[in-house]
């Protein structure tokens, strides 16, 4: 999963920063940019929320202390994986409400609708990334020019796709400039919130308590 | 403890809205860099920051089980930092935010708990100087957590450690500084000047070439406006026998006025438009609101080309395309409301309004007029009356008068602070000064990290004092104090003898200096507890010790004074007053009885004043 959602960010990323566009095309483009990983993060939402569903229905009755010893839980690396994974989630959330962007059904609704609410979206999820990350394109150059790749260049950086020969070097066009973070500050992970049958809390019911 | 054994200068800003924290090696003169700050980012996640948001969040019960942990916090009672401001904000009678400006407020007694302010939570609240005690103790965690992880074992008594204060802070304030720092267990700290500290930074970074650009008889406006206050210096260069010195001639008053009042202003002003079509905002979406006018205030007065900046606001639930509300922030708006509300045009004669209620809530003492430009030009007036009153000046500096007014017209300008990371906001208080003397050139020192230059600086003068070498700013004591005493004079009904003040600290007096109050015997009976009322000014820097001032009107009161003197019951003893200003930078003032040598210190009577 943690593979996934990486994929994930990378689309979020490329889709949230940088959008050039006409005023009046940009809910639009949001909207549709966000599109892909929209269909892929949902279907992981209902992944998720099936395992969620069942904590909800025990929401009457007092609930019980989530208290897993932490060097238990430390001592599994899958788990922390996953925790740091919802955590990069619950942040999203949290400032840029992505989960309520994905998760709520849009179609009822018009573009100005949808296009404030993108704002929301990209304005949050922009300030996240910009704690955890320090993104920058990748190719310096414009998109649309030519690039010669000598033998020995990174193979990590450049995807090379149409007729590629068996040896470099390689003569192109940049079709996207590609990204690449110099940064990676994310939280540390905290296993408080894991509930039992590997349910986390990507972010919690709110409730306003008034003023007795 | 010989001076070679020092190894690190350690710069601690305790900031009203942010801390920071920052490291200079003492054999090197590599530049002084700041430390991370490790804090709870969100409820989930421990991150690290360059600064720590003051703040502390008291948490419940049920939450302390949830929230992450500091692993070197031992109180797990409350959450510091970026956490606690963003989520404090919305439950305000568990968080504690500005307690600094606690310290130097003369009607809340510091020792008491009162904060969160007004919050019914009795049994959690803290005092203010706990609450700095809190952010103390946590940067000292946090600083030896940091060393360890390197590999390097942190030893206080290697360090000399640097706190910084407001230049506007008075002597009460300061003291109660250095006894949360050493509560906190930092030891003794030296106490440096906020504004001095960012004027360290910049000699620090332009160590090679600073001579150059100042030259004798320039004089150099700090201007500093951080989130939640405004505080303004000057520093005078002179010359002896060739070589520049530097001299801080004057401070301002401590204004609680800051970038954090233009968000709010522009909130207020988007709030109503946002409101017209659909329901009122909630606390949360407001702060949202806020949130969203300082990044919109931040890239419209960065990017001048841009007309406005949109803003969304979501509803409370789940829905964002059902509930979100938009509005744009115009160019116009921040044009009305940050440039002309708080930095127009106005001119030397300017005076700040005062706060004209008669009763006024007791709370925090929030400046009355929001007008930062009044306040600058009453400052470059008061300054002149202070250097006026008869200041002793190594050189010649710029004295000027307009239309009557006389004031000092500062050479040079260095900004410090967030909202001068803006060019344009820089340029409009240059243009403002500029305008009380067009005839003269007006400079700009370059500062380019506003918002963490006051750590820098303090670690970097720490380093200055550890190795007895380099540049240092003659200072002193920024005020001058006086004892309140009532005038020798014939009875006469219906007249109230009037108060007058006798200078018992003048404006100035050096670090590690003690002066005795000549010519003048206090007969204190032992025993009993002996009260005086206590003054300072910020302009008269001509009086000496021993100077009457006629009325203490011309004066501002401070925390009033009480001495003891122990010894057997109902006996009269003479005394005298002297005072010490240390080399940490704290004032005492003692009683001495010349004949037994014996001295008895005198204490601020931080009780509170019934007025």
């Amino acid at each position: 999963m943690a593979i996934f959602l990486t994929l994930l960010t990378v689309g979020i990323v490329s889709t949230l920063f940088y959008t050039p566009v006409p005023e009046e095309l940009v809910p639009k483009l949001e909207w549709a940019a966000l599109g892909v990983p929209l269909a892929l993060l949902l279907w992981q939402m209902i992944e998720l929320s099936r395992k969620g569903a069942k904590k909800q229905q025990q929401e009457e009755a007092p609930a019980p202390s989530p208290q897993p010893s932490a060097a238990a839980v430390e001592q599994d690396p899958q788990k922390l994986q996953d925790a740091a994974v919802i955590q990069f989630l619950a942040r999203l959330q949290d400032k840029g409400r992505l989960i309520d962007f994905i998760m709520d059904d849009m179609t009822p609704y018009g573009d100005e609708q949808v296009g404030a609410a993108a704002r929301i979206v990209h304005q949050g999820c922009q300030e996240v990334l910009d704690d955890f990350f320090k993104i920058a394109p990748l190719h310096d150059g414009a998109e649309e020019e030519s690039i010669t790749l000598a033998p020995g260049y990174d193979s990590a950086s450049y995807r090379l796709v149409g007729s590629v020969a068996e040896q470099p070097p390689y003569t192109g066009v940049v079709l996207h400039r590609g990204w690449i973070t110099h940064k990676v500050n994310l939280p540390r992970v905290s296993v408080a919130d894991l509930l039992e049958d590997d349910a986390y809390v990507i972010a919690p019911a709110e409730v306003e308590i008034e003023s007795a | 403890m010989p001076e070679s054994q020092i190894k690190y200068s350690i710069g601690i800003d305790l900031g009203t809205s942010n801390s920071a924290l920052a490291i200079a090696e003492v054999d090197s003169l590599a530049p002084a860099y700041n430390i991370d700050i490790t804090q709870l980012t969100s409820r989930q996640g421990v991150g690290k920051a360059a600064t720590l948001p003051s703040c502390i969040y008291l948490a419940t019960e049920e939450e302390q089980k949830h929230l992450p942990q500091i692993q070197w916090q031992e109180e797990q009672s409350y959450r510091v930092g970026l956490f606690a401001r963003e989520h404090g904000a919305e439950v305000p009678e568990r968080l504690v935010s500005s307690a600094k400006s606690w310290l130097c407020n003369p009607h809340n007694d510091p020792y008491q708990p009162i904060l969160p302010w007004q919050s019914p939570l009795e049994e959690r609240k803290l005092s203010p100087l706990e609450a700095q005690k809190v952010f103390l103790t946590y940067l000292r965690h946090n600083l030896e957590h940091h060393m360890q992880q390197q590999g390097k074992e942190l030893d206080l008594r290697e360090c000399q450690v640097t706190l910084t204060v407001p230049a506007s802070f008075d002597e009460v304030a300061r003291l109660l500084t250095a006894e949360a720092a050493e509560s906190a267990g930092w030891g003794e700290v030296t106490l440096l000047e906020e504004q001095q500290a960012a004027f360290y930074h910049w000699l620090g970074t332009n160590a090679e070439t600073w001579r150059e650009q100042v030259r004798a008889g320039d004089v150099i406006l700090v201007c500093d406006i951080g989130g939640g206050t405004a505080d303004f210096s000057l520093i005078a260069v002179t010359e002896k026998e060739g070589n520049l010195h530097l001299e801080r001639i004057s401070v301002g008053d401590h204004l609680l006025l800051g970038g954090d009042n233009m968000d709010l202003a522009l909130a207020y002003t988007l709030k109503a438009e946002l409101e017209q079509n659909g329901k009122e905002l909630d606390t949360a979406q407001f702060l949202a609101l806020i949130h969203a006018c300082r990044q919109g205030k931040e890239t419209l007065l960065n990017d001048t080309e841009l007309a406005s900046y949109p803003i969304s606001i979501a509803g409370r639930g789940a829905s964002l395309f059902a509930r979100s509300r938009s509005v744009q922030l115009l160019r116009a708006h921040v044009e009305q409301v940050v440039m002309d509300g708080f930095l127009p045009q106005c001119g030397i004669d300017a005076v700040p309004e005062k706060n004209s209620a008669g009763l006024q809530e007791v709370g925090l003492n929030y400046t009355a007029d929001p007008v930062i430009s009044k306040h600058l030009a009453h400052f470059l007036v008061n300054s002149r009356r202070n250097v006026d009153s008869g200041m002793a000046l190594g050189a010649d500096i710029n004295l000027h008068h307009s239309h009557g007014t006389d004031f000092i017209f500062p050479t040079a300008i260095l900004f410090n602070g967030g909202i001068f990371k803006a060019d344009v906001v820089r340029q409009r208080v240059m243009d403002l000064i500029k305008s009380f003397n067009p005839a003269q050139p007006l400079r700009q020192l370059n500062n380019e990290t506003p918002d963490l230059a006051v750590a820098r600086g303090g670690a970097a003068y720490g380093r200055t004092v550890a190795r007895k070498e380099g540049i240092r700013i003659k200072a002193g004591t920024a005020r001058s104090y006086y004892l309140g005493l009532q005038s020798a004079m014939p009875a006469v009904p219906g007249l109230k003898p009037r108060l007058k003040g006798v200078c018992i600290v003048p404006q100035g007096m050096e670090e590690g200096t003690e002066l005795l109050l000549e010519g003048r015997e206090f007969g204190l009976m032992t025993g009993q507890a002996a009260e005086f009322r206590f003054f300072s000014s910020a302009t008269r820097a001509g009086d000496e010790m021993g100077t009457e001032v006629d009325s203490v009107e011309e004066l501002e009161e401070s925390a009033r004074l009480e001495v003891t003197l122990e010894g057997e019951e109902q006996q009269r003893l003479p005394v005298q007053l002297l005072s010490r200003f240390t080399e940490l930078g704290t004032l005492e003032l003692w009683m001495k009885h010349q004949l037994s040598a014996k001295h008895w210190k005198i204490e601020f009577n931080l009780r509170g004043q019934e007025q």
